[in-house]
Order: structure tokens, then C-alpha cells, then sequence
């Protein structure tokens, strides 16, 4: 069964819709990235999801259970971390935590146990008795993460988890939210800028103007907007132009262009016939020096669908 | 300390262990203390002195007790009102501002938790300044005078005032975008209840020995804070009943800060359960009681029955857009809070009053049907106004604004014409339901009026039933 439910959502503030029309499944263990420009719905469905707003029309389901219908049981199974969020500055890190399992009905046997756990995972055990108020951004945004995670919760609906944050600060939430796919957790994250999303979801949506513009797997998507995988390879100046030629006869190659100092093929043959194309050159005498699949080029294929209406 | 899963209250162990939580708390109590000692020792000094000169008459000492007890509490009483409010004026503003509040809100604690744990860790601190102003309330045993009953009884309604700040100050906070806001309407509302009891209070004082002189108006003196210290342990008669003073107190203040706590608990919930049954009936058991107060203590307040339908009506039947369906059928949903039905429930809340006012006066009919009439007037209006403008708080400030000019205005002629009583203001008169309820009260106003002093009520009544009957046509036109 599927553990996210949403259908044809509808939010509207007045004359403005935020969301319209919007659907989802998401499946256990699955991360999924919520990709758009700034003002495109994403925290209005996440906060539909979060039983924080109430949609103006559609469904949302967490577990089976309708977010409007009992918003008590699908808080239990949610850990929700708002894009804008505060602690509270005169508590201490182990007592934020407590506070937090002790608001989520978590026996107060277990909670000593499963703070040091969280803060474990977070990195900030070191700072277990220290003031909230002495953390740094990212590491209030680490404690506000391992809030989240007190109650042992089904599903993570994250809203812009990295914004703010210095590179550094931005990689450990990315290694920390990989830790936690690896758990085996499912998650919703958002974000408007999208390789910090790219290495470890799942699937992505892609919203614009309160529409899913694109949604699924990574390599689906890939295929589905551009129609296969662009490889790009590296050959001696000299071999550049009878390179280009073989790659042009290949079968599958649809494309052939040069930018720079690569080649770059657009390709959507399957993975087992890529080979193909590297053994070609070879065997030709082409002196390959570079042969690499481009990254799942989110930003690419981002620009392609969104219009960028939305300022 | 272990609480059983169920008791625990998240939110109350976190505003004790911060509240606590390094010097401030120790400053608020020295600070409190420091104060209350000083003032005792002023007055200590000033009997002091009057002993000594020759010409100064011996007071004896339980005399000084008293005095001791009459200052100690009075001033404790203001510090409550002055601290309490401090600490919950805040409480839901800050978490807002702070934006910490949303994920409260999506923890699964129920929201009365969250309202009931900052209500009760504020009323506990001042428990804790109470405490701690013991030692200074010993002084009053051994000069004499006052028994531990009494002290016991002015305790417990400093711990009711605290909780009626309180509740005020946490009705505000869940109401208003600002804590700053909700500060300065905590404060102007708690100022103005304290005024608006305080004249009749200090009439009522005898300071000298700390009682009070005047009986037959220890009602409002006892529910002004200072007051109550003073009225705790005279006792009244209400319809034949004798009650002590503080029970008076207890419940007026108690009944009034459960109501708005109620307020702040409704405007938080979500998902709205819909908690206005509960309020109005809170509400209709208030107003019950001091009808029962008032016109058992005295009957000659009748004419005062007008202004409680001036105070409801805003409250119950200003609303941000009407439902929809008949008119007359939104009228009887009582249950639901909508502001149609808040008409029904104002008009409604006349029957206890009415009641009460028949067991106390024979000719209760007039200001009866006056209230009625104003209530279906100004309410039709309201109504008018929600359907019109769909901002709930424009339309209570404006309405109460109506209801303001029209009621008073026929008084401020007098002030600004003074004895010049043949001015064409005073026939303004015949639109104020107060006026027109205290007919008897008019005195020579009432020789100067157009068409006689009789016609009064009548034509009052007649002024609001038709401002009600052309509010519903143009309402009806409007849903249309």
C-alpha cells in the first residue's frame, strides 16, 4: 500500500491557487524530491500533508488515513521540519529533544536512550548539554532534523531542510538525510535548488504554478524529458572530427555536438547497447581518453519543462 | 518527578524548568519582596512616629494589625495584576513570533495542553511570590487583629485574581498577531476592569482600619482586587441568601477567567472543534450570576439592563461572513457558532435575567422588552454588517461603536451643555435604551423632552424594532 496518497489537491488563499490539481503516490522507503521555483506550492502540499492547512478540495492520505479526516493519528506517523522554523533558545539540547518526545506520548523510560540515538545520527551528541541558543545554523537545523525523528515517525516531510546554510553545513544534511534513506525512511524534501536533491531521492516532482509538471523516477524522468542519456566523452584533438563522424553512425546516437574540449552524445539506446558506442571508436583507433554517462542532469532537464513563470 | 504518561503536560515542565532557569526569577521575587517590605516599613515608621509625638493618639495595636493587612494586601493585589499579565501576555505570541508554534502544532499534544500548561505554570509562579511574602504577613499575627481565616481567604483570592490576568492574558495572546499587542490589550482590559470596579470599591473603604463601612456595596468591592482583600470576609444577602464576600469574588472572577480561557482554547484548536456550545454556555451561567448579584443585592440597578445587550451583541453576533441557507433556520442552530444563531442566543440570554429581575421587582416588564427590542435592533445590524464587510473585527468595533454613540450620547449633551437643559439634544434621549430603561432616573431632562417622559419606552422600542426590521430587509435583499 502505498504510504503518501494524494489526489488531486486543490489549495486556494482567496484568488490565488497555490496548488491545483496535484497528485502523488509515494511508496515505503521511497525519497522523493519536490523540485520548483520559489511560490510553486511545495509548502502548501507539504503543510496539507503536515494537517497544517486544510485543502480546498482533493485528498491527502498518510498511511490510509485521510489528513483532514483524523490529522491526531497522522501527526503520530509524521515528522514535519518547516522551511522557517525557531528553537527555543533557553533550553538545552537534550531538553529540546525530551520536550519534543514528551509532546509525542514517548514513554519516558525510552527517551534517554533514543535522544542519545538521535543525536548520534544528528553529529551532535557533543552538544548534548549544551544551550540551544550556542548552536550554530546548521547545527540548529541538524537538532531541528533529529527532532523530528524523536518519535520514530513513518514518513519525513522536510521543506527546504539546506536553505541558509553554508556548503559545509549543506553537505552534512545531505549525508545525514542519506543515513536516514538508508534507515529505510520514506521522505519528502523540497527544495528550489535542485543538485541538492539529485544524489539521494528516489524520484522527483517537478511543480510549477501549483502543477506537477513531471513526476517519477529519476531515469524515467530522464527519459521521458529527454529521451535517453547524455554521455560525454573526451579524445585527442586530433581525433575529435573522425570520432564524431563513427559516433554519428552508431545506432541509437541521436545527437552529436561539441562543447568545449568533450563530446557530448545524446544517446537512448539502452544501458547494454551503450557499449556499443565506446567499442566503435575503439575499434576505428579512436584514442578515447574519457567515456562517462553525464550525471542525472536535474538542472537540465528542469529548464526544460518549467517555463520559469513563476518570479 | 514522575507523572503517569497521560498527566504529563509537556509544556507546563518545560515553562517551569525555564521560568526558573537562571536569575530572573530570583529578581522578580527579591524585587517583590524588596518592595512589599519597603511599604510596610513606610508605614511601619509613619506609626511609629505618630506614637512618639505627644499630641499623636495611641493606636492600639491590633488597630496596626489590621492596617498592616489592609496595606500588605492591597498592594500585593496590584503587583499580581501588574506581574501576571507579564507572563502569559506572551505566551502564544512569542511561539508565533519565534516560530516555534508550528511544530507544536503538528506534535500530536492536544492544544488545551499547550493553554493549560502556560496558564498554570504563570498562576504558580505568583504562588510563588505569595509564598515567599509569608513571612511579612506574619507580622500582621503578632500585632493582632487579624484572623488566620482571613488571610487565608485573601491568599486564595490573589490566586483567583492571578488566574483571571492570566486567562486574559492568554485569550489575548491566542487572539492577537503581536506580543506587544496582546500586552497592551491584557493590560488596557485588566486596567479598565480594575477602574471600572475602583470608584465604588474606594467608596467603600475605610482605610484607617482596613474595612470596609459602606455594606450594601461590597458586590463590586469585592470583585476589585484590592477591594476583595478588604470585602473577603463581610458577608451579603442576595435574595435572602447570605454569602460571604469571597465566595462572590471566587465566583465571579473564577466563572469569567474560565471563559476566556475557553476563548483561547476555541481560537487555537484545530481542527476547529467547534466549542461554542460550551462558550455560550459559560457565558449564559455568567451573566446569570451577576444578575443574580446584581439585582438581589439591589433592585434599583434594573435599569442597567440595556448594557449587557450592548456587551453581547458585538461578542456573539459580529462574524467574518454568514453561512448560508434561510435566515430562519441559522437562527436556531444554537450549537453551531454562528453569528445568525448569536442573535437568538443574545435575546436568550434575558430569560435568567429577566427572571431574576421578576423575584427582585414587580414591574420588570419595560426594561425587558427595551434590552429585547435593542437586541433584535442592533443585532439585525451586525448581522448587516457581517454579511457586508466579512472582517470580523471591523464589524465589532464597528458596531460597538453604533451602539456606543447611540446610547451615550444623549448623556454627553448634558456635559457639554451643563444645566442648559432646553438644547433639541435632549430629545436624543429617545434613542438611548438606557435613557429610555431609566426613565425615572431623568429628573428635570425628562419635563424637557418633546413628547413627554411616558412615551419613552415606547418610542425607544419602537426606534430599534425598526432599525431591526430594516437591517433583516436589506440583509435579506443582500443574500439574495
Amino acid at each position: 500500500m502505498a504510504l503518501v496518497e494524494v489526489k488531486n489537491l486543490r489549495k486556494e488563499y482567496g484568488d490565488l491557487i497555490a496548488v491545483k490539481n496535484l497528485s502523488l503516490e509515494l511508496n515505503p522507503g521511497e525519497i522523493f524530491g519536490f523540485i520548483g521555483p520559489n511560490g510553486a506550492g511545495k509548502t502548501s502540499t507539504i503543510k496539507i500533508l503536515a494537517t497544517l492547512l486544510d485543502p480546498t478540495a482533493g485528498t491527502a492520505k498518510v498511511d490510509g488515513i485521510d489528513v483532514t479526516q483524523d490529522p491526531e493519528a497522522v501527526r503520530s506517523r509524521i515528522g514535519y521540519m518547516p522551511d522557517a522554523f525557531g528553537v527555543y533558545d533557553d533550553f538545552k539540547v537534550w531538553e529540546y529533544l525530551d520536550f519534543f518526545a514528551a509532546s509525542y506520548r514517548v514513554p519516558k523510560s525510552d527517551r534517554p536512550g533514543l535522544i542519545d540515538l538521535v543525536l548520534d545520527l544528528t553529529n551532535l551528541s557533543v552538544k548534548k548539554d549544551a544551550y540551544v541558543e550556542s548552536l550554530s545554523r546548521g547545527m540548529k537545523q541538524r537538532l531541528c532534523l533529529a527532532r523530528t525523528l524523536v518519535h520514530n515517525p513513518k514518513l519525513l516531510l522536510l521543506d527546504e531542510p539546506a536553505s541558509g546554510l553554508d556548503p559545509r553545513a549543506r553537505i552534512e544534511i545531505k549525508e545525514l538525510l542519506k543515513e536516514l534513506r538508508n534507515m529505510g525512511k520514506t521522505i519528502i524534501v523540497s527544495s528550489h535548488i535542485l543538485p541538492e536533491l539529485a544524489d539521494f531521492c528516489t524520484s522527483v516532482g517537478i511543480i510549477e504554478r501549483g502543477e506537477m509538471i513531471v513526476a517519477g523516477p529519476i531515469d524515467a524522468i530522464m527519459k521521458e524529458v529527454l529521451g535517453g542519456r547524455v554521455l560525454e566523452l573526451r579524445v585527442p584533438e586530433g581525433d575529435r572530427a573522425q570520432a564524431m563522424a563513427i559516433l554519428k553512425d552508431v545506432e541509437h546516437v541521436r545527437e552529436v555536438t561539441q562543447v568545449a574540449e568533450t563530446i557530448r552524445v545524446d544517446y537512448n539506446g539502452t544501458l547494454d547497447d551503450q557499449s556499443e558506442v565506446l567499442l566503435a571508436l575503439i575499434q576505428n583507433g579512436v584514442r578515447v581518453q574519457t567515456f562517462a554517462e553525464q550525471d542525472t542532469d536535474l538542472e537540465d532537464i528542469f529548464l526544460r519543462v518549467t517555463k520559469g513563470l513563476v518570479a | 518527578m514522575t507523572f503517569p504518561l497521560s498527566l504529563e503536560n509537556p509544556i507546563l515542565t518545560r515553562e517551569l524548568r525555564t521560568r526558573m532557569r537562571g536569575a530572573k526569577a530570583f529578581w522578580i521575587l527579591m524585587v517583590y519582596l524588596g518592595l512589599l517590605s519597603l511599604i510596610l516599613g513606610g508605614v511601619y515608621l509613619s506609626w511609629w512616629n505618630s506614637q512618639q509625638s505627644s499630641s499623636g493618639v495611641a493606636t492600639a495595636s491590633y488597630d496596626m494589625g489590621r492596617l498592616f493587612y489592609g496595606v500588605l494586601f492591597a498592594v500585593q493585589a496590584a503587583l499580581v495584576g501588574l506581574i501576571t499579565p507579564a507572563l502569559t501576555a506572551g505566551a502564544l505570541t512569542i511561539e508565533r513570533e519565534q516560530r516555534t508554534f508550528e511544530a507544536l502544532t503538528v506534535s500530536p499534544l492536544p492544544r488545551r495542553a499547550i493553554i493549560f500548561g502556560k496558564l498554570t505554570s504563570a498562576v504558580a509562579f505568583v504562588g510563588l511570590l505569595l509564598v515567599g511574602s509569608l513571612p511579612l504577613v506574619a507580622l500582621c499575627f503578632l500585632l493582632g487583629g487579624v484572623s488566620p481565616e482571613e488571610v487565608g481567604v485573601a491568599y486564595l483570592l490573589l490566586l483567583a485574581s492571578a488566574f483571571l490576568y492570566g486567562a486574559t492574558g492568554i485569550a489575548y495572546s491566542s487572539f492577537a498577531k503581536t506580543t506587544a499587542v496582546a500586552t497592551l490589550l491584557t493590560y488596557g482590559t485588566i486596567l479598565l476592569f480594575f477602574l471600572g470596579t475602583l470608584p465604588l470599591a474606594l467608596s467603600g473603604i475605610d482605610f484607617t482600619t482596613a474595612s470596609a463601612s459602606t455594606y450594601n456595596k461590597s458586590f463590586l468591592l469585592a470583585v476589585n482586587p484590592v477591594g476583595a482583600m478588604i470585602a473577603g470576609g463581610l458577608t451579603e444577602s442576595y435574595f435572602g441568601i447570605i454569602l460571604p464576600s469571597w465566595l462572590t469574588a471566587l465566583s465571579v472572577n473564577g466563572l469569567l477567567g474560565a471563559i476566556l480561557t475557553m476563548a483561547a482554547l476555541h481560537r487555537v484548536e484545530y481542527p476547529r472543534s467547534d466549542r461554542s456550545p460550551l462558550l455560550r454556555g459559560l457565558t449564559a451561567a455568567f451573566v446569570t450570576l451577576i444578575a443574580f448579584y446584581g439585582f438581589g443585592h439591589d433592585a434599583n440597578v434594573a435599569y442597567l439592563v440595556p448594557l449587557f445587550a450592548m456587551l453581547f451583541v458585538p461578542l456573539f453576533v459580529a462574524g467574518e461572513s454568514l453561512p448560508s441557507g434561510p435566515l430562519h433556520t441559522q437562527l436556531w442552530r444554537l450549537k453551531s457558532g454562528n453569528p445568525v444563531s448569536g442573535l437568538t442566543f443574545t435575546a436568550l440570554l434575558l430569560v435568567p435575567i429577566a427572571a431574576l429581575l421578576a423575584l427582585s421587582r414587580p414591574q420588570t416588564l419595560v426594561p425587558i422588552l427595551i434590552t429585547l427590542s435593542a437586541v433584535f435592533g442592533f443585532g439585525a445590524l451586525t448581522l448587516l454588517l457581517s454579511q457586508k464587510l466579512k472582517n470580523r473585527w471591523l464589524v465589532i468595533a464597528l458596531s460597538t461603536g453604533v451602539m456606543a454613540a447611540v446610547y451615550f450620547l444623549p448623556f454627553a449633551s448634558e456635559v457639554v451643555y451643563g444645566t442648559e437643559r432646553h438644547t433639541a439634544f435632549i430629545n436624543t434621549l429617545y434613542l438611548s435604551p438606557i435613557a429610555s430603561s431609566a426613565q425615572y432616573k431623568l429628573g428635570s431632562d425628562g419635563e424637557a423632552l418633546a413628547w413627554g417622559i411616558d412615551l419613552l419606552p415606547w418610542i425607544n422600542i419602537s426606534f430599534t424594532s425598526l432599525l431591526g426590521l430594516a437591517s433583516f430587509g436589506l440583509l435579506t435583499r443582500a443574500r439574495r
